[in-house]
């Protein structure tokens, strides 16, 4: 199966759960999917905004961008996996598929 | 000979962090020895205009500090790593905008162009809308 990165950089209210809902249904096919968090979207896993929050699947793995927390004076939570840019720039390179929304 | 990641910014490149964020990650591909491709299209063709100047206006609330513009940024990485590193920007967009002075470096080139652009990039990451 194919590997599937989602870089969500915007907020749900805009088109960041249009991004979520794909990943969502790659991964329940059995594809791998990588969820990166940047930018404001690291708000809306905060506030349970996304439907990422609520379900997983063995195939997803949800990752936070770090410098996108710090910008934002936010703490990483317990259990978050965090993520630096250059670990992200060797994701976009490892992975076949690259989404940004 | 195609690049490996190839980035088009697409729309308003201020209404989020979007695209300073993409930026960064081209900043990264670079330091990792990847080959990246810009394609600007909509407003983004006004990030490298020549009009923007070294500096953004100053912060009042911190006077002593400089921070680039996006135009004196893309300059400076496109004189760092060329040919690693190229920035396209869409003719007809950047026409439209009257946006025709670009900095050293930039090519502008015709929409028909991005077809094969993004035949020969090895991954294609859109950043924004429309």
């Amino acid at each position: 199966m194919t590997g599937w990165l989602f870089l969500v950089s915007t907020r749900a209210d805009r088109c960041a759960a249009a991004a979520a809902e794909p990943a969502l249904t790659l991964a329940s096919q059995g594809h791998q999917v990588t969820v990166v968090a940047l930018d404001d979207f690291v708000l809306d896993l905060r506030c349970g905004g996304s439907a990422l929050d609520a379900r997983t699947s063995p195939n997803l793995r949800v990752l936070v961008d770090g410098e996108s927390l710090g910008r934002r004076g936010l703490p990483a939570r317990p259990g978050e996996q965090l993520v630096t840019r250059d670990e992200v720039a060797a994701l976009v390179m490892d992975t076949d598929r690259v989404v940004w929304r | 000979m195609g690049s490996d990641v190839l980035f088009t910014l697409l729309g308003n490149p201020h209404e989020t962090d979007s695209v300073s964020t993409a930026l960064s990650l081209c900043s990264r591909l670079l330091a990792r020895g990847a080959s990246v491709d810009v394609w600007a299209c909509g407003n983004a063709t006004l990030l490298t205009r020549l009009s923007l100047g070294a500096t953004k206006p100053r912060n009042v609330f911190a006077g002593d500090v400089e921070h680039s513009t996006s135009a004196a940024w893309v300059q400076a990485a496109l004189a760092d790593h060329t040919p690693a590193l190229t920035w396209s920007v869409c003719h007809f967009c950047s026409h439209e905008r009257g946006a025709l002075d670009h900095v050293d470096g930039v090519r502008t080139r015709p929409a028909t162009a991005y077809r094969k652009v993004v035949a020969a990039a090895g991954k294609t990451i859109t950043v924004g809308r429309l």
